[in-house]
């Protein structure tokens, strides 16, 4: 080709024309380019939404962890599990972070971010996304439900459920069955034991949720107790447990308010917060 | 290097003199209905994109030709996603760059062959003022000085060159870098203030005395 065209000594622009006729060449239309940039700023949200997910659910799982119970734990499986969770949220956020980011550049003016513009805003939407996660969809049961649908996936509801099921360490978890007093509840853990768990001194967080605890508490609604077992349960009979300290189940406070009718859904922090004291 | 072509009789082409044209984005929105009036672009930008080409690539003319033909039809293909608020020059420069970058890949053994020489005779503004020293300096040492300065800034690494021919080249200010490397702004900077860096300190390293200017743009200056 090119040597033809040194031997006709044609101009640029007559090749151009002549190749442009030759091969039938169209501009692209317009309808494919604008489709072509919907479709990338379709897939730059869905990262998004998946990077703020996936950084909601670490949240809530650093949150939610007692790190100092983990380190304490007799059990190894504990903290390898939590590890492994915490790092696969953590990888694929940031595998999504990673390829919103080479994807924004691509678009018609993404290269012209500086990268700390970038930062401060993909910062504010990671906190706005998984803050809106947390706070109106079921993270943790979006979680638990991919636990259930994934076999290799190492489910946190489970590795907490391990760990909560642990009365020698002073921590049990079950669901409440109903007030034997005021101040003592009998509990039915995840084994099928029976736990009377004597709450007279146990503070109940988050503390301005369940101000009443023996009404607020309803049965039903899934506990974690700590404190010290007194006695364990026998075949038939109850166990007895000496609660410091009661918390839900979930630390999410759409689950939260599922769960207790008096809820007002601003016990979140207090339960964080409270989950470190003994 | 051959910048003018023969045209053929009866073929008109924009002269400096002759009123000018319909503006860029105008052709192209016309181009995209007609392929007819993607030749007066083609006209329009042809001697700019292809010195641009030798002086970014040192390529013989027969793969200038080659490279351009392949640019202009690239960018008639993709007219519709030209963005209208970027200059079509620009965007031209982009397209003529990504074809180059091809080119190199797929022929890693391309070695410069348009001598430095012949590029003396078209520096860019910026370059001369990095090369103009003291106003005492004859012309002989002007050039000599030019040949040094480009000499210096073909051994730069491939980030720095870039930028550094179309900054001190094809006089391009940091903002059009950046829409032509799609790059930001602040990364273009620190580029092409390195690249002078570099240059600088070859040219010291010459025998020739020299008061070069800093040109920052109003961005951090390098520290030498």
């Amino acid at each position: 080709m090119t040597k033809e065209h040194q031997k006709n000594g044609a101009p640029l622009s007559d090749r151009v024309m002549q190749e442009i006729e030759r091969r039938s060449l169209a501009p692209v239309p317009r309808w494919r380019v604008l489709g072509h940039g919907a479709l990338q700023w379709a897939v730059i949200t869905l990262l998004g939404l998946a990077a703020g997910l996936s950084f909601g659910l670490l949240w809530v799982h650093v949150l939610d962890l007692y790190w100092t119970d983990v380190a304490t734990s007799r059990s190894l499986f504990d903290g390898r599990h939590f590890l492994q969770t915490l790092l696969l949220w953590g990888f694929l956020c940031g595998l999504c972070l990673f390829a919103l980011h080479r994807l924004y550049r691509r678009t018609r003016r993404g290269y012209r971010a500086s990268l700390w513009a970038l930062v401060l805003w993909v910062s504010l939407a990671l906190g706005l996304v998984s803050w809106l996660g947390f706070q109106f969809a079921p993270l943790e049961s979006l979680e638990q439900e991919l636990g259930e649908a994934v076999p290799w996936y190492p489910s946190w509801d489970d590795a907490k459920g391990h760990f909560w099921q642990t009365p020698d360490e002073g921590r049990i978890t079950g669901h409440l069955v109903r007030w034997s007093t005021a101040t003592q509840f009998v509990l039915v853990d995840g084994k099928g034991g029976q736990w009377l768990v004597d709450a007279s001194e146990a503070v109940f967080r988050p503390r301005h949720h369940w101000l009443n605890p023996s009404s607020d508490v309803s049965p039903g609604t899934r506990l974690r107790v700590r404190g010290e077992m007194v006695l364990r349960p026998l075949d038939d009979g109850e166990g007895v447990f000496r609660a410091s300290t009661v918390y839900p189940w979930a630390s999410g406070s759409g689950r939260h308010r599922r769960h207790s009718p008096a809820g007002n859904g601003h016990g979140r922090h207090d339960n964080m917060r409270g989950g470190k004291e003994n | 290097m051959p910048l003018h072509v023969s045209r053929p009789e009866g073929h008109t082409t924009a002269a400096p003199l002759m009123a000018p044209g319909p503006p860029d984005h105008v052709l192209v929105s016309r181009s995209i209905e007609s392929p007819r009036f993607f030749r007066e672009l083609v006209e329009r930008h042809e001697a700019k994109m292809r010195r641009y080409v030798v002086r970014h690539s040192g390529l013989p003319v027969e793969l200038v030709d080659d490279v351009l033909q392949d640019a202009f039809l690239r960018a008639y293909v993709g007219l519709a996603s030209f963005d209208r608020t970027l200059k079509f020059e620009n965007w031209l420069y982009r397209i003529v760059r990504n074809v180059l970058v091809d080119s190199f890949r797929k022929n890693k053994q391309h070695r410069r062959e348009t001598p430095i020489e012949e590029m003396i005779e078209t520096p860019g503004v910026h370059l001369c003022a990095l090369c103009s020293g003291a106003d005492t300096g004859s012309v002989l040492e002007h050039r000599e000085r030019l040949g040094q300065a480009l000499e210096a800034l073909y051994d730069l690494d491939e980030p720095y060159r870039e930028v550094a021919v179309l900054r001190f080249l094809e006089d391009k200010e940091y903002a059009e870098i950046s829409d032509i490397l799609m790059k930001p702004v602040g990364t273009i900077g620190s580029l092409v203030n390195r690249a002078r860096k570099l240059i600088v300190n070859r040219l010291s390293e010459s025998a020739l005395p020299l008061d070069v200017p800093e040109q920052t743009q109003g961005r951090r200056r390098v520290k030498p």
